[in-house]
């Protein structure tokens, strides 16, 4: 076992030693080699092993296994002219894939030399290194997050409980004035008095009806006034797609995914090859890793491994992403996107809140018709317009500085209801 | 009796509305809630994105009918050049496309066409490209993850399908490249429409003389 054991120890440090010996033959500073690889290479290559495959393959020491040195440098330099030569390796390697790798000839041979040592380095220590921190910085944000809502829930109970302590008080009292105000032949002290030569039993049982009775109330009010309001709602949705991560840390526009906001009465679901614009290349979240990009694959029929779709229909069959609709104005009114988006220029975040910073979107408004009402009545309108001269006179006839929208029929009711 | 329950009736109107200002922390629920008249809540009509019987994959929301186009809808002459290594089409659309709404335009209006360039740029390119055009590595916001996209106005490297760097980029080939992708990049004709494209193309074209002279 031992002699096994320590044959295993030496194979492994043969390898490790042949590794680093052979690290040594290229010459170059793998610092500059890291910004000339990201300002030209990552268009199409990943730095880490062969299969993490882009347009061309990833790339890492294997490459120097390969090929020589001499060759990789002419090959980066000018890809099509090398293979237009006849150079088999050449022309073996253009085979990889339809689209052509195109000539870096602005490149010297010291910058070559600069990236290959660049490549040749462990990919994964820069990633380590940088994902530990992101973790860290994670989970910080999470704790603080939690602790903050406790206190929050402390409060509100601590509110509730003092209010309706005071009711109890007031409602004693209101009790006692209003039979002194129906001539009943009980003081404000008498009364008092009766409660408190009363059996404990029958105290505690008034006590406990007059508070039920507030609570119930209190209840059915508050769930009276939620009906068909959907503020807070947070479903689950099919893929857990975050719009932190898309609209926030990655700070894409609302816009390039939601762009019939700007044509039309939807915002609109981004169809799925919007997202393969991006996803085709990126296979891998920084949530979820693969699990959840591949729902888009599967839902598209696309095969990440061969980088393709797959045509043929007894194989895969594309199908729908059900996603779950959390802002719903009823059917009884009309509401377009465009129109506020586009002519009223607000932003998303005025009635969508803080998206960028929700991993799974909730309806931050209410979305009830005192709310839209109330945006009228405050939101100037820009007449910074060709068209809107004609509103001038609209300026003198409502005697106000600045037109609001409730002044060009904002709050008409058949322009929602009809 | 009476009047005390109209004085608890106005009490608990003045305690729910100081229970919502006292509760600030969200507390989602995945409960949508209740509706009263769902007749009025939901079309009969099928709406964009409702689930549909009527079809097989169940979405109500089509492509165009085979042989149809929408209405005000162009189809795009050039073809993709996918699996030709000449890049004919894409060199034959930079060599004959141009932004025929320009020729009838006073500067007022090119400025305007040039802001909404500038802010569609924004919206669609932005994230790849740079917020001036000069790059992914400038200061695109998703180079880390996807690719770093060319810059606009680098007049160094020779780009592969036309031969020329970037600064040289013709309209028509960024409209060619915008309609069908390239490489990393993917489609983005369904994105934007036609004016946007010229518009966005309008913008490039002003960062790339601004960089020459």
């Amino acid at each position: 076992m031992l002699r096994a054991k320590n044959l295993i120890y030496l194979f492994l440090i043969f390898l490790l030693t042949s590794l680093f010996s052979f690290s040594q033959i290229i010459e170059g500073n793998p610092e500059n080699g890291k910004t000339l690889f990201g300002n030209n290479c990552t268009a199409c290559h990943y730095s880490g092993p062969e299969e993490m495959r882009k347009i061309g393959p990833g790339l890492h020491s294997h490459l120097l296994e390969k090929y020589t040195e001499d060759w990789l440098i002419k090959w980066i330099r000018n890809a099509p002219a090398l293979t237009a030569s006849g150079d088999p390796i050449a022309i073996e390697a253009s085979q990889y894939d339809p689209s052509q790798m195109q000539s870096f000839t602005y490149l010297s041979d010291s910058d070559i030399k600069d990236i290959l040592a660049y490549v040749e380095q462990d990919p994964t220590d820069f990633e380590k290194s940088s994902g530990t921190v992101d973790e860290v910085a994670l989970t910080s944000d999470d704790s603080s997050s939690l602790s903050s809502t406790k206190e929050l829930d402390l409060t509100t109970i601590i509110t509730i409980i003092v209010i309706l302590s005071g009711a109890l008080i007031f409602l004693i009292f209101i009790n006692n004035a209003l039979r002194k105000g129906l001539n009943i032949q009980e003081g404000f002290l008498k009364g008092i008095k009766r409660l408190l030569f009363m059996s404990t039993t029958i105290k505690f049982l008034i006590v406990v009806f007059h508070v039920g009775i507030v609570v119930l109330l209190v209840l059915g009010w508050q769930s009276l006034s939620k009906i068909g309001i959907r503020q807070n709602y947070q479903p689950d949705q099919p893929i857990e797609f975050s719009h932190k991560i898309h609209a926030g840390m990655n700070n894409i526009d609302c816009n390039y995914c939601h762009q019939s906001a700007r044509h039309g009465k939807h915002a609109g679901i981004p169809s799925v090859n919007v997202c393969m614009n991006c996803h085709e290349t990126i296979y891998e979240g920084t949530n979820s890793g693969t699990e959840e990009i591949q729902k888009i694959y599967d839902a598209v029929c696309w095969d990440p491994d061969l980088r393709q779709y797959i045509t043929d229909t007894d194989e895969c069959q594309p199908k729908a992403i059900e996603w779950i609709q959390i802002h719903s104005l009823p059917d009884l009114s009309y509401f377009n996107h465009s129109q506020h988006v586009v002519a009223g220029g607000i932003e998303c975040q005025d009635c969508h809140g803080e998206i960028e910073e929700m991993d799974v979107v909730y309806q931050k408004e209410k979305l009830t018709m005192g709310w839209c009402i109330e945006c009228h009545r405050n939101t100037d309108i820009n007449l910074d317009n060709a068209y809107y001269h004609l509103y001038d006179d609209l300026l003198e006839k409502h005697d106000v500085e600045n037109l609001k929208v409730e002044h060009i029929g904002g709050l008409e009711c058949a322009k929602c209801h009809y | 009796m009476k009047f005390r329950y109209v004085v608890i009736l106005g009490f608990l109107l003045f305690v729910t509305s100081c229970g919502d200002s006292a509760s600030d922390g969200i507390k989602t629920s995945k409960d949508p809630g209740y509706e009263y008249m769902p007749d009025m809540y939901h079309s009969h009509a099928y709406e964009t994105y409702s689930p549909n019987p009527n079809f097989s994959d169940s979405m109500s929301a089509r492509l165009p009918v085979k042989g149809t186009i929408p209405r005000g809808f162009y189809p795009f002459e050039y073809d993709d050049d996918f699996g030709d290594i000449t890049y004919s089409n894409f060199n034959r659309a930079g060599a004959e496309m141009k932004d025929e709404r320009l020729s009838t335009m006073d500067d007022y209006q090119k400025q305007k066409y040039s802001a909404d360039g500038k802010q569609l740029y924004g919206m669609f390119c932005a994230h790849c490209h740079g917020k001036n055009g000069d790059g992914g590595q400038a200061d695109g916001t998703i180079v880390e993850y996807f690719t770093n996209a060319p810059s606009f106005i680098d007049s160094l490297a020779p780009r592969i399908r036309s031969g020329k760097p970037m600064i040289d980029m013709l309209p028509g080939h960024i409209y060619h490249t915008i309609f069908y992708g390239y490489e990393s990049m993917g489609p983005h004709a369904s994105l934007v429409t036609e004016e946007e494209r010229w518009k966005i193309i309008y913008y490039i074209t002003e960062l790339q003389n601004k960089e020459r002279n």
